[in-house]
């Protein structure tokens, strides 16, 4: 009889911790990542990732190990494996490894931090992404991030130009729109002639993670990564913009945090940005007076509907709000875009 | 687990729940888009013990379902629970696939045997073998074994898998083979139907065990189909020279293939890329190809013109024509039910086949 009858509270939506957790190893650009389970837990998410990247005409195909832990190495260990798996990663001359652990390897015991350790040509990150161990996606991605960041710590700061280094945290990386809302971003601090200075963790070589403990300023793609961000190891008081701006007002109140953040006037800036989103509004005129209907709980939409004076009502005809949300002012006028097709 | 999952969720009548966490739920879920159950197995489940959470979701399906099989995954087939002993007072099978066992094809096999099918060796009708809703062949290859039989006068009858999940106690006592790689039924196999070859071959096997199976129907749908083939790629060769082929996928499959573009296309087969077994007594290089690495290398070292295979293979080189016959295949719709055996599985590979390259060569 078990002793355990408690409901589970994993979302089972969520995919599996070991998704999160490629999502994030298999954007680092000169990364290996290594499966540390049986092949089918490879299989699986190889083949979801290769969905998302499709999608991306010329992606880069990362490079994924997987040890193919089999009965053998349930009953005698699997470190053999690992050891072995690490051993073909470094013949890629990668800049990191990534031992991702599995269901099995977490049910077995397996020290792979004790077996990563003999590894000393190139640094290896080990993530504990066992599914059962009561998370999901986001967990693993999380988990993922927190162990580049520590890795961070101990890689020498890249020399760079002089500036305020802004770094974008946690962008998710099987998102089809991820590198429109970077651009965007990019676009807006521009406005203030700041860069993004590191993508944490996307597309971006090991190296430069020696930049994040040197951040100026870190935005962080959803409010959700700020308990993750408190723990990165940047000098304190570092500041966090807890969000990519999602709205009008919310862009314009990006620009001014961003700005506060570094000490910077953005009184300029917002200025011009509120005169181009008063242009994007224009383009649009024509939906003025549209009746729409919208899900409850995007109150950024409503507002973009009164900027246009449109009438939100529950009987209107149901446009497209997506999920995530569309970023900045860019964001806005595809959406507009979109909404103009049907209506 | 997941090639357990997907035997088991063809079958009628039966209800399927993961015994995982949710994580191994996850894939079955999204790739069958099936009502597919799941214990949610935790940490503390793993330690504590998993027979409560299995009886809930087990008692929770069967308000929907006449039986459930439970497919225990890695961490529960680590603790080896006796659930089968435990829930022995419910219509439970309890299918032990953890991942560490095998690829999907041993998930399918353990699926059937632990389903256990009971043969009637007086039965009449024909069974159908080696189907699984991971071959993206798997519905059209069903519906043109059916019409093969049915034109040669015999009656479809259990399938593996697939079908009532009660017609399992009555099993006919012999199959024709869709899919090798997912051959697992009891009983006598006729055969596959792989090409028209082992089409004929295999139905001359039937007629032979029961003479009111007519060949001549299947003959002449051969016959014309052959001669439809060669036209085609007589026409095609009039103004393009022969493909250079990488094949990829299960050995059976592509072996299949391979003597199909050798027949018709005069094609130089240059590598046969297997991921289950090694297609047995063919005539071209072989070589394991489960994982990127190694299709990478082949590739590069073949440099074919036209790929069989799966999207992971078309990625690698994309300049090449390219026909799937491998899961996973991304970035396509795929709604008819398009065969790879029998009669107009041939044809329908080499229509590909020959319009991939032509595409192609467009390009």
């Amino acid at each position: 009889m078990s002793l355990n009858p408690s409901l589970s509270n994993t979302p089972r939506s969520d995919g599996c911790t070991l998704a999160g957790a490629l999502s994030v190893a298999s954007a680092v650009a000169d990364g290996v990542t290594i499966v540390h389970g049986p092949s089918g837990c490879s299989h699986h998410h190889v083949s979801l990732l290769l969905t998302a990247l499709l999608d991306r005409p010329g992606a880069r195909l990362p490079v994924l190990l997987s040890d193919d832990l089999g009965e053998t190495e349930v009953i005698f260990g699997g470190e053999d494996a690992l050891d072995e798996a690490l051993d073909e990663a470094a013949t890629h001359s990668p800049g990191s490894i990534a031992v991702l652990s599995t269901c099995v390897a977490e049910a077995i015991g397996d020290d792979c931090a004790a077996v990563a350790e003999r590894v000393r040509s190139v640094p290896v990150v080990v993530v504990p992404a066992g599914g059962f161990l009561g998370g999901g996606f986001y967990e693993g991605e999380r988990a993922a991030l927190g162990a580049y960041a520590a890795l961070s710590a101990r890689l020498p700061a890249p020399d760079l130009d002089e500036g305020p280094v802004v770094a974008l945290v946690g962008e998710k990386n099987l998102e089809y729109e991820a590198d429109s809302h970077a651009a965007e971003l990019g676009r807006l601090l521009g406005r203030l002639d700041l860069e993004i200075g590191l993508r944490f963790v996307r597309e971006t070589p090991t190296a430069l993670f020696g930049l994040l403990p040197k951040a100026d300023l870190l935005v962080l793609r959803e409010p959700g990564l700020g308990t993750l961000a408190d723990r990165f190891p940047v000098r304190p008081r570092t500041p966090h913009i807890r969000g990519f701006p999602v709205g009008l007002t919310a862009t314009l109140a990006f620009l001014l945090n961003a700005g506060r953040a570094l000490g910077l006037d953005a009184t300029a800036a917002c200025e011009a940005e509120a005169a181009h989103q008063d242009a994007v509004l224009a383009r649009f005129g024509g939906l003025s007076g549209s009746r729409i209907s919208l899900p409850a709980a995007s109150r950024w939409a409503v507002e973009v509907a009164d900027a246009l004076g449109m009438t939100v009502h529950p009987s209107g005809l149901p446009v497209p709000v997506p999920d995530p949300a569309p970023v900045g002012t860019a964001g806005i006028a595809r959406l507009l875009a979109r909404w103009g097709r049907l209506l | 687990m997941v090639g357990a999952v997907a035997a088991l969720s063809e079958y009628d009548g039966l209800g399927v729940a993961v015994h995982g966490s949710s994580g191994c739920w996850f894939y079955p879920s999204s790739l069958l888009r099936v009502d597919l159950g799941c214990t949610d197995l935790s940490s503390e489940d793993a330690v504590l013990g998993t027979e409560a959470r299995a009886r809930a979701t087990v008692e929770t399906m069967l308000h929907r379902h006449r039986a459930v099989a439970l497919v225990n995954t890695c961490i529960p087939g680590i603790a080896g629970e006796d659930l089968a002993g435990a829930l022995a007072d419910l219509p439970v099978t309890v299918v032990d696939a953890p991942g560490f066992l095998g690829g999907v094809w041993a998930g399918h096999a353990c699926a059937i045997a632990a389903l256990c099918p009971v043969v009637d060796e007086e039965g009449v009708g024909v069974g159908i073998d080696g189907l699984s809703p991971l071959d993206p062949f798997a519905r059209g290859n069903l519906y043109e074994c059916e019409r093969l039989l049915r034109i040669a006068g015999a009656s479809p009858a259990v399938r593996y898998a697939g079908g009532p999940v009660e017609s399992l106690s009555q099993a006919a006592p012999v199959s024709v083979v869709a899919n090798p790689a997912f051959a697992a039924g009891p009983g006598e196999r006729a055969g596959d139907l792989l090409g028209l070859d082992a089409v004929l071959a295999t139905f001359e096997r039937l007629s032979d065990r029961d003479d009111r199976i007519d060949v001549a129907t299947v003959e002449a749908e051969c016959a014309a189909a052959d001669e439809r083939c060669i036209r085609a790629c007589d026409k095609y060769l009039l103004s393009h020279d022969p493909p250079r082929a990488a094949l990829f996928g299960e050995g059976a499959y592509i072996a299949a293939a391979a003597r199909l573009l050798d027949r018709y296309l005069g094609a130089e087969c240059l590598v046969l890329g297997y991921r289950d077994a090694a297609p047995p007594g063919v005539r071209w290089e072989t070589a394991r190809a489960d994982d990127l690495g190694s299709v990478e290398e082949i590739l590069n070292r073949a440099e074919p013109d036209l790929i069989l295979g799966s999207s992971f293979e078309q990625r690698l080189r994309p300049g090449a024509a390219f026909v799937p016959v491998a899961p996973p295949i991304r970035g396509r719709w795929r709604l008819a039910a398009v065969p790879f055996v029998g009669v107009e599985g041939v044809l329908a590979t080499v229509e590909a086949v020959l319009n991939a390259c032509a595409e192609a060569r467009k390009l």
